[in-house]
């Protein structure tokens, strides 16, 4: 059986702590990830898979990632997020297909929602109730 | 054709051509070609265009680049591209070609192939024309910025992935489906994809944003059944949500049943706004359904006066098992796909048995499993060919079962005697109801007494009341 896997891509640990839970919960295995690089060789393996990718910062390997991870292996759902309030940003990585883009104003919050509801229908085994209720 | 005869014919023409032989070295370019490059064609001629090896001598790269034809064009098929250049003709800015591709064949095969280019304004031009491309312009300041000729080099590869084109097919369900998709690239109406899942409309969208007028824009995929009610209704009409921006120019919903009734009624008063007014506002919409609309508008999930708003046009997409014709264009463009994500050349193919086996097979899940397939049979493999046994074990074993015949005919079905049995046990239930009295019994059976006679007789049904008499036996009303 192929395990689920949630891949973050991101310089620091902000995503991965605010998702952990919801990976755990819905028993999704978590890997977090410095280099965008990382990542093809993870989805290589054929898993359902969901990357969120924070971008800003070396953006032509960000947003090239997003482009090869769209189009390579369009069953894995791609949220991006970003620090600043930047339109154009945004336009282009929906335009590259993301699933999902989430700047400000849009609260950061909202990337658990987007994330379970994104599980809810990729594979992995549902959550009980009572581990939701957690 | 020699070079004469093609400057007789297109030197004048206002429009940059070329033509390239079957090697893909040039051997005519126009005025027209001569005034957009700064090159004189008596200097390209015979220099080779490739993008994979080191130009000709006194041959710009960016040249060599752009001007060559992609693989199905040496195979036969016209196709068109979309290239960034810069510096031609030298010290201009950036521009985009788009160039288009016609073979020609001759009596053994191709013979050459005609270009036409076509220049789109320059970035910036208008405050409408490409606020994508303007967006170079505005990106933050980090540690390591975008540069313009990699976000370039991204948007062409992106664009030469979804062009309609590459939907050509001789099936006349694909035909209709291309030809309503070049309709719908010409228009703003709200178009409504319809197929099985995996069938490829999602690609087909994207295809009609390339080619529409709205190409310099986003095109925005909205997972309504997958995503969370609230992310939607901020994604689109949150604070600088997309239904506002000017750098969105398509959006596409998937599966719009499931958006909440809300948000149906919403977008559904949009869409008649944006038909209205003039110049027309907000994105276009396009959406995708697995299924009919109607069953999902009688199930309740997806209101009828949005689904019809949705409907100015739809286009079904057919089945992968109804295209089986277009399969070995699928299977070679897939495996294309998946040698780039493994960074490898592709020299993978099938063997013949295996191809047969692929043939059969109805694919249910259509292009995705397709997909899905050739991605687990790569990893098999072994010499650069997917046999028989790579193929996943639920596919061989569903084409065997569908190939094993029927055991027999079935059971037989004879009329007459199920006519006769059928009869037979009607007119023992009439004579059981009169008590054995064949007038009563022909009443019930409102047939005529001497016909009723006849049939049991026939039926050989015993008149049970005749032998009780000849037997001497009394009757229930008649002993008392």
């Amino acid at each position: 059986m192929q395990f689920p896997q949630l891949l973050i891509c991101e310089a620091d640990d902000r995503l991965k702590d605010l998702l952990q839970a919801t990976a755990a919960t819905h028993r999704w295995a978590l890997r977090q990830l410095r280099q965008p690089e990382s990542c093809l060789r993870l989805l290589r393996r054929g898993r359902p898979s969901i990357l969120v990718l924070r971008v800003g910062r070396r953006l032509e390997r960000e947003l090239a990632l997003l482009e090869r991870v769209s189009w390579l292996y369009p069953d894995t759902a791609a949220v991006v997020v970003g620090d600043g309030e930047h339109a154009p940003l945004a336009d282009l990585a929906w335009n590259l297909g993301a699933r999902y883009v989430l700047f400000p104003p849009q609260p950061r919050d909202r990337l658990l929602d987007v994330v379970a509801g994104l599980m809810g229908e990729a594979g992995g085994p549902k959550p009980t109730p009572e581990e939701r209720k957690r | 054709m020699d070079d004469f005869r093609w400057q007789s014919l297109f030197q004048h023409v206002r429009e940059p051509l070329f033509v390239l032989d079957r090697l893909r070295r040039v051997r005519f370019v126009n005025r027209a070609w001569e005034e957009l490059t700064g090159l004189s064609a008596a200097a390209v001629h015979g220099k080779t265009c490739t993008r994979r090896r080191a130009p000709d001598e006194g041959f710009p790269e960016e040249l060599a680049r752009v001007l060559c034809p992609p693989a199905e064009v040496l195979r036969g098929r016209p196709g068109q591209v979309r290239r960034w250049v810069e510096g031609l003709p030298a010290g201009s800015g950036r521009r985009w070609w788009d160039v288009e591709f016609f073979p020609l064949r001759g009596e053994q095969g191709l013979a050459c192939v005609l270009g036409r280019i076509t220049c789109l304004p320059a970035p910036g031009a208008s405050a409408a024309a490409s606020p994508l491309t303007d967006a170079l312009a505005a990106l933050p300041e980090v540690d390591k910025p975008l540069r313009p000729e990699r976000l370039a080099a991204l948007r062409e590869r992106l664009a030469g992935r979804y062009r309609l084109d590459l939907l050509e097919s001789e099936l006349p369900a694909v035909r209709r489906a291309l030809d309503q998709a070049r309709l719908a690239s010409q228009t703003r109406a709200a178009v409504l994809l319809v197929g099985e899942p995996g069938c490829g409309k999602h690609w087909l969208a994207r295809a009609i944003h390339r080619a529409s007028a709205a190409r310099e824009r986003a095109f925005v995929l909205l997972d309504c059944a997958r995503l969370p009610p609230v992310a939607l209704a901020e994604a689109l009409f949150g604070g600088g949500g997309l239904w506002h921006r000017p750098g969105v120019g398509t959006i596409y919903l998937r599966e719009p049943a499931g958006l909440p009734h809300d948000l149906q009624n919403r977008l559904r008063d949009l869409l008649a706004e944006s038909a209205w007014a003039d110049p027309p506002a907000g994105p276009r919409v396009l959406a995708g359904c697995r299924a009919d609309p109607m069953q999902d508008v009688y199930a309740g999930r997806l209101r009828e006066d949005f689904c019809a708003a949705l409907s100015t046009l739809v286009i079904h997409l057919p089945p992968l098992r109804e295209r089986l014709a277009d399969l070995p264009l699928f299977v070679e463009r897939m495996l294309d796909r998946l040698a780039e994500a493994d960074d490898e050349p592709r020299q993978i193919g099938l063997t013949p048995a295996a191809w047969e086996l692929v043939r059969e097979h109805r694919w249910p899940g259509n292009l995705r499993e397709l997909h899905e397939v050739l991605a687990g049979c790569r990893a098999r493999a072994v010499g650069g060919q997917i046999d028989v046994a790579d193929l996943p074990a639920y596919l061989r074993l569903a084409v065997s079962l569908e190939k094993q015949p029927a055991s027999g005919p079935g059971p037989a079905l004879p009329l007459d005697r199920l006519l006769g049995q059928a009869e037979r046990r009607i007119i023992e239930l009439a004579l059981a109801r009169a008590r054995g009295h064949k007038a009563q019994a022909a009443e019930l059976l409102d047939i005529p007494y001497p016909k009723l006679f006849r049939r049991m007789h026939a039926l050989g049904i015993a008149d049970v009341k005749a032998i009780k008499k000849r037997k001497g036996e009394k009757e229930p009303d008649e002993a008392t």
